[in-house]
């Protein structure tokens, strides 16, 4: 296999192109992409095939698997890093056009290529003699499952929600970080619930797809970064240090998830510098779709020739020979579908997007950066919003134009700086708060500065002049680059020293020197620059005497003089001095006036702030004068001067000063430099209000119904599980609201309340008919349920159906309250981080409590990993989970039952099992063999409705060997079903976890009729339902009867029991006959028309013994029973078919339709849910003496006595149940792992039982085994 | 980012040493105060408490001690961060540098007193028969990841500070609040698993827990608690660096 790598990795050689300093190979770039996803797509291949080839003689091969389980999944992780990008860069760049045909152009197109594929599998597998169940053929066309060998669907799977995701996160706004944070918790989301429900696969590089994302919004830095070569080593050396070191942890599922990522970053680093340039592999790359979905065909069928399989060098060449020309015959019948032929572009961009949106973009824009176009035609908006303007939105807004020249250092332009009155600052935090809730807080703005505009050249020197509060020292504020300023911009060249107010900035307590360093470190000079310079510093200063002084003992003359010292020493390119020249004495303001020339005289350009006129006109070329935050005048010093000497000596006004300028139409007003607004109004915030009040009430009345529901059935909190899972669940659903647009955001709060407001009363219901919470795993017998579903039963013993209304009284108001408007970017994020937090929460919650083994101990149902696991408990786990997570463990379990072969570890422990357990002959083995079996399950009665009201049953009894001590435990909620599977099979019903198809689908070797056709015998077995209800034709069929339903055995109706014996003939067939007949007249509900209840009410009244409840009712119904077993009993005696047959009754559940079990324990004597399931069990045949077995039994051991009786070849080491009269057993196994019989501990005997029970059950141990 | 800070070096430089300098000048014993001061609060707790907590908890000196440290380490620099952008205010307002360097450096001042602060917790680890292991090595990573914490939570603080003065009080009163739910003199073991997870919410407890761990147990805490931990320093971190960068330009109306 190394071989073929290696031949890869040589054509990938070929057409390589590396590229010199500072330059990129056009990476990520539609063809240099394709020709690297060519690179993987073959890798996949040659991994693919190697499954088939199970051995590895040659040591190359054995390398080749040793990297392959180095790289994992790296292989797609490139196809969904550039699948994001893609996704990111055409919506970015095409905008609603490419949104708009995004679901039908990606997702659906890239469904229907994959369907298209997996009928072609589907044709294959059939071919090759392999069938699919109904669901896993519907679930399979939507990419969850595959009809292939291998699991490549995930992939799909997780491209395909993605892609849905993007469509949703994109839909109508732009592509930016709001949208692609949505993408990634989404991811996260999924990544957590995948992992649950399919832990095998491998989900976790799906964060790629959004590390594409994120990589297109910061391209340009990245790339700015990348271009110096250093930078690009020093990138790849930390990736590739990266990458080794996690991958040595990478079991840890958050380091594979970071290895990934690191792989996929890896990858775009390498093809910046490399490029291939390889037309076969660009081939690939363009075709991968097709490439992807279709290679496992070859390979498979090819693999079912025998001599291929001696030829794996030519099996697997052949193989890529046929997948290249079945591709190329998918590709035209896909374009034949769509109706339109492709081009190669096209074909390309169905499966990876990012194909399309680059050629896109190569097309329409030759050059790149057209988003940054987009923004600064929204730019204008902000600034008449004047919200916040940055530097660039100055290009648009109107302003007299400043031509920069070549020489020009510094440019102001139009610069405008607004100080805010009256916020907080000034008000104190408490009066904010205070005039924001009674809304009427307001401030007032205050324009320091207002359109200031010039420039400056080389060797230029500015005087700014102006009367206090001009606004001066302000403005050089913002030159310098401490204040942005609030409107304009403000462009510098080269670097910047400023001297502003001098003494302030110096630190009292510091020596003279240490106050010298710490400017100079200020104003960007080296240390070793101080080193050499401090002692001219000092001189220039003149404070030698001073140096190691404390500074505040300093005149302020002489910190001026120390302060302009350091200043004055670099020369840079522009040096700004506010009010500096003006200190000192006379001779050191001469001496620093010198150095400023000297400065000057080296080119660089200065400002100066002076209150003297003199100095100005004497030092500065260029003036501006402002006054009251207005440019009054730029230009010559001279003029300027004059006119401002003029104005300060009242000669002549500011306006005529004005005119004289001609700046004459831009005078403002003084009053105009203040602005009062009012920033918030009660309005803004009843409206803020009203738009998201939605959100706290849906989280609310989410979390609020699943508490009350909690506490309405009186199940305990677990408080580090259910909560949390209820709050991660309510914040889970109320985020996702938030960041669903529109019409979609109603119709999912609308779905929401219609599920959560209906699953509260169905479980009510389903309570008090089934004393069980409701379950999806149920859904199976919903046939059944629903034919004798009856108002009788819609009790409602808790306030459910009020709070279910109040709760769609919530969503609807919801709804209500959702207002139509563009979501936000802060909503957005919030929604993002909601989601990302729900699902972490969710998945910490599950990760941390439900990992444990499932300790097996007596108590073991408070442990919350065997109820999680199990799941067979259901009022314990809905007590554990909360509603929500009850609800999503439910149809995660029901949708996708672990229905999977049994792994070889599973088969060994079955057979570890079976080894323990046997069946040894004892007194009574074969006490029965050769006689006819009628067995008789008795529907709902009850032992105290046999004792009184059924003569004839009990006559049977008194001569029948009774076990005394007999309970029929309920796993499933069909009580009566659940009884007929546990005595046909000897085995416990799929309580969960495990498909319910399992009734039809597996094979029951050990039934009791397939043994009894063993030895020869007829099966057919009898009940008045339709062969639909439980699906009972097709599972009597499966356990080897031939069914008889009311209509075959021709009964007017087949409710009443009496009536069966029409069927007489057929029951009783040549011998040996096993006979299998189950009642119907003890079945619910009761009432006053139930034809059962009006043949027998006149002698039910006069004999019973109580009239409380439905007690009338059940001994009349049971009467109707009795008729028949005395009349069947009356008729084999006549037959004299009673010297070698045994009857066999036994009930199929304790009487529930009395619909009151408090009644029920009352009547029976006993004061538990576990011993109110006591019924009847006996048997009798002519010839057996009577006795009774105290010994305890319960449905699952009726097969094995029965086996042992007639001595048939049951299975008793797979059984659940044991020979009452062997040694074993003796205990009843009850839904929630209690148990009844024995003193001895025997929980872990009863969880191992139990597993084995299931492993058989979702293996279908019997079809694999034979 | 480099090239920025070789810019800034020197002056970094110079504020660490003029915040040094500043804080001790003109007391008598100068930088022994930093070592003192948590060792008086450790005498006094460990006076007060060994008799409520003493009994039940092994090496209590240590268990005390680890508390102490990470407590007043953080307290510290926070309370001096908090002041960092006001006190310099005379700076940012003339000269145009960095504002954050004003925060590292008093970071820089309060992780070398922590660090004289650790050297005689060690000293006070012989004494209370600790052996070392080389596990202690580990101690790297809590130490690095609450200098982050701090810096962080100094961004968020000293940005406040500036806006809004009541912090300063507030701040104190939390601190303080802090100590009490941080279980620096006491064990949590004793509460119900429930409150011992909503102990873990307190990123100092989580810093607390670490030293306790590697110190007294010699055990390294699981790769979950070590993520944890660096989840915490991450949104703080990123928290104070987003209001930086927010009101960068908005602290200078404001001081």
């Amino acid at each position: 296999m190394i071989v073929y790598v290696g031949l890869i990795l040589i054509l990938a050689l070929y057409g390589v192109k590396f590229c010199g300093n500072g330059t990129f190979a056009g990476y990520l770039s539609p063809k240099s992409s394709n020709a690297i996803k060519g690179i993987f797509i073959l890798l996949i291949f040659v991994s693919h095939f190697s499954y088939y080839v199970e051995t590895f003689t040659a040591p190359l091969d054995l390398a080749y698997v040793q990297l392959r389980a180095m790289l994992g999944q790296g292989v797609v992780v490139y196809f969904l890093f550039s699948s994001g990008y893609g996704v990111m860069l055409s919506a970015a760049t095409k905008g609603e056009e490419y949104m708009k045909g995004f679901p039908r152009k990606r997702i659906l197109a890239t469904l229907l290529a994959y369907d298209l594929a997996q009928v072609l599998f589907l044709l294959m597998e059939l071919g090759r003699g392999r069938s699919f169940s109904l669901s896993h053929i519907i679930l399979t066309f939507l990419s969850w499952e595959t009809f292939g060998d291998g699991i490549d669907n995930w992939y799909i799977f997780i491209i395909l929600s993605l892609y849905l995701i993007s469509w949703l996160a994109l839909r109508g706004r732009k592509a930016d970080k709001p949208a692609a944070a949505v993408v990634t918790a989404a991811s996260f989301a999924m990544i957590a619930v995948l992992a649950c429900v399919k832990p095998r696969h491998w989900f976790n590089t799906l964060l790629c797809y959004s590390l594409g994302m994120w990589y297109y919004l910061y391209q340009e830095k990245i790339d700015e970064y990348m271009k110096h070569n250093a930078h690009y080593w020093k990138t790849a050396v930390v990736l590739g240090l990266l990458f080794v070191f996690f991958h040595k942890f990478w079991y840890l599922r958050p380091v594979y998830l970071t290895t990934m990522l690191l792989f996929a970053l890896g990858v775009v680093v390498i093809t910046m510098k490399v490029q291939v340039n390889n037309r076969f592999l660009i081939y690939c790359g363009k075709h991968i779709q097709g490439l992807f979905l279709l290679h496992r065909i070859p390979m498979t069928i090819l693999g079912d020739l025998e001599f291929m399989r001696g030829q794996p060098h030519l099996w697997f060449i052949s193989s890529v020979v046929l997948t290249f020309a079945l591709e190329y015959l998918f590709n035209k019948s896909l374009a034949y579908m769509r109706g339109a032929p492709l081009t190669n572009g096209d074909k390309s961009r169905i499966f990876c997007a990012e194909a399309a949106g680059t050629e896109q973009a190569e097309e329409e824009q030759p050059e790149s950066a057209t988003p940054q176009q987009d923004d600064s035609i929204e730019m204008p908006i902000q600034a008449e919003a004047e919200t916040s303007i940055s530097a660039k939105a100055a290009d648009v807004s109107p302003a007299p134009a400043v031509e920069p020249g070549e020489n020009t250092v510094l440019t102001v332009h139009d610069v405008s700086i607004r100080y805010l009155l009256g916020d907080f600052k000034d008000i104190g935090l408490k009066e904010y708060v205070m005039r924001q809730v009674k809304g009427d807080y307001h401030i007032t703005e205050f324009w320091a500065d207002h359109h200031i505009s010039f420039s400056l050249e080389r060797g230029d020197m500015l005087g700014i002049i102006g009367t206090n509060g001009a606004g001066k020292s302000t403005l050089l504020k913002a030159i310098s680059g401490i204040m942005e300023p609030t409107g304009g911009y403000v462009e510098r060249k080269g670097n910047i020293s400023a001297l502003l107010e001098l003494a302030s900035g110096f630190d009292g307590d510091l020596t003279v020197r240490e106050n010298a360093y710490l400017r100079g470190a200020m104003l960007g000079y080296t240390r070793k620059f101080m080193d050499e310079k401090y002692p001219e510093i000092i001189e220039f200063a003149e404070l030698q005497d001073f140096q190691d002084r404390p500074f505040k003992q300093l005149s302020s003359g002489m910190m001026s003089r120390l302060a302009f010292a350091v200043a004055s020493l670099v020369h840079p390119d522009i040096l700004i001095l506010d009010e500096v020249l003006s200190v000192g004495d006379g001779a050191f303001r001469k001496k620093s006036e010198d150095k400023m020339r000297e400065i000057m005289g080296g080119g660089t350009t200065t400002i100066l702030v002076s209150h003297s006129v003199e100095q100005v006109r004497e030092m500065c070329n260029k003036v501006l004068w402002i006054e009251k935050g207005n440019q009054i005048g730029f230009g010559d010093a001279e003029t300027l001067c004059g006119l401002y000497q003029q104005f300060l000596n009242g000669e002549i006004s500011l306006h005529e000063a004005r005119r004289i300028l001609g700046t004459e139409g831009e005078m403002d007003r003084p009053e105009d430099r203040f602005v009062t607004k009012t920033v918030s109004d009660r309005s803004v915030w009843v409206a803020r209000l009203k738009r998201y009040a939605y959100l706290p009430l849906c989280f609310l009345a989410l979390l609020g119904t699943a508490g009350a529901f909690h506490m309405m059935y009186g199940l305990p909190f677990y408080s580090s599980i259910t909560v949390p899972l209820m709050i991660g669940w309510s914040l889970l659903f109320t985020s996702i609201a938030a960041i669903l647009p529109g019409i979609a955001k109603k119709i999912y709060l609308g779905l929401l309340g219609g599920v959560f407001a209906v699953l509260p009363i169905v479980h009510e219901v389903y309570t008090n008919m089934f004393r069980k919470f409701f379950s999806f795993a149920d859904m199976a017998f919903a046939g059944d349920g629903f034919a004798f579903l009856d108002s009788s039963y819609l009790v409602f013993n808790r306030p459910v159906l009020l709070l279910s209304m109040l709760f769609l009284a919530a969503m609807v108001g919801c709804i209500l309250l959702t207002r139509k408007f563009k979501l936000s970017k802060t909503v957005l994020w919030a929604g993002a981080v909601g989601v990302l937090a729900g699902a972490v929460l969710i998945a910490g919650v599950c990760l941390k409590s439900f990992r444990g083994d499932g300790r097996v101990v007596w108590d073991m149902n408070e442990d919350p990993t065997t109820i999680y696991k199990s799941f067979t408990d259901r009022k314990a786990s809905l007590s554990l989970l909360g509603l929500y997570h009850y609800t999503f463990r439910d149809i995660q379990l029901a949708l996708f039952p672990s229905g999977e072969a049994l792994s070889s570890d599973e088969l060994a422990e079955i057979d570890a099992y079976a080894a323990t357990r046997g069946h040894e002959d004892n007194e009574l083995t074969g006490a029965l063999a050769g006689k006819n079996l009628i067995l008789v399950q008795l529907e709902a009665i009850d032992t105290w409705m046999l004792e009184d009201y059924m003569p004839a049953l009990k006559a049977v009894k008194e001569q029948s060997i009774v076990f005394a001590n007999h309970y029929t435990p309920a796993y499933i909620t069909a009580g009566t079903f659940n009884t007929e599977f546990m005595v046909n099979t000897g085995l416990m019903p799929a309580a969960t976890g495990t498909s319910t198809g399992v009734y039809v689908q597996n094979a029951y070797p050990s039934s009791l009729a397939h043994l009894f056709a063993d030895r020869g015998y007829t099966a057919n077995s009898f009940h008045g339902s339709e062969a639909n209800v439980y699906n009972r034709g097709a599972v009597h069929e499966v356990w080897g009867y031939k069914y008889h339903s009311g209509n075959d055995m021709g009964l007017e109706n087949f409710t009443m029991d009496s009536q069966l014996t029409t069927a007489y003939k057929d029951m009783t067939p040549s011998s040996p006959f096993f006979t299998f007949i189950i009642t119907y007249s003890g079945h619910g509900p009761y009432g006053d028309t139930n034809p059962t209840y009006l043949a027998h009410a006149d002698a039910a009244w006069a004999q019973a013994k109580r009239t409380d409840g439905n007690y009338v009712y059940a001994v009349a119904h049971a009467m109707e029973t009795d008729q028949f077993v005395a009349d069947l009993m009356r008729r084999l005696e006549a037959d004299g078919l009673l010297e070698n047959t045994a009857v066999v009754f036994y009930a199929d559940h304790y009487n529930y339709y009395m619909m009151n079990d408090a009644l029920q324990m009352d009547i029976k004597g006993v004061d538990s849910m576990n011993l109110l399931q006591h019924t009847d069990f006996f048997v009798y045949s002519k010839d057996l003496e009577p006795r009774t077995v105290e010994k305890y039994t319960s449905s699952l051991d009726v097969l094995p006595t029965l086996a042992n009786l007639f001595d048939l070849d049951a299975d008793y080491a797979h059984l659940a149940g044991d020979d009452a009269f062997s040694s074993g057993g003796g205990y009843v196994i009850f839904n929630d792992n209690t148990w009844l019989g024995t003193d001895r501990d025997v929980s872990a005997e009863i969880m191992r039982r139990r597993r084995i029970n299931t492993l058989l059950l979702k293996g279908n141990y019997w079809r694999e085994k034979h | 980012m480099i090239e920025k800070l070789k810019k800034y070096q020197f002056l970094f430089e110079e504020l660490v040493k003029r915040d040094f300098k500043t804080k001790y000048k003109r007391t008598i014993l100068g930088m022994v105060w930093s070592v003192l001061s948590p060792l008086l609060t450790l005498l006094v707790m460990r006076l007060v408490f060994t008799n409520f907590f003493g009994a039940t908890i092994e090496h209590y000196t240590t268990y005390l001690f680890c508390g102490n440290l990470v407590f007043s380490y953080f307290s510290e620099a926070t309370n001096q961060g908090m002041t960092s952008l006001i006190s310099n205010a005379g700076i940012f307002t003339k000269v145009n540098v960095p504002k954050y360097l004003f925060l590292f450096s008093k970071n820089v001042q309060t992780l070398i007193n922590f660090g004289l602060t650790l050297l005689a917790f060690f000293v006070f680890c012989v004494l209370d028969n600790i052996t070392f292991t080389w596990k202690f090595i580990c101690l790297l990573y809590p130490m690095f990841c609450l200098l982050l914490f701090n810096i962080g939570v100094g961004l968020i603080l000293s940005g406040l500070y500036v806006f809004f003065r009541d912090i300063e009080y507030l701040w104190s009163v939390f601190t303080m609040l802090l100590m009490y739910i941080s279980a620096v003199f006491y064990s949590i073991d004793t509460y119900s698993p429930m409150i011992q997870n909503v102990f873990l919410l307190n990123p100092i407890y989580l810093f607390i827990r670490y030293f306790r761990k590697i110190t007294i147990e010699a055990t390294i805490p699981t790769v979950w608690f070590h993520l944890l931990m660096l989840a915490d320093v991450v949104v703080v971190l990123a928290l104070g660096c987003w209001m930086y960068k927010k009101n960068n330009t908005k602290f200078l109306y404001y001081v």
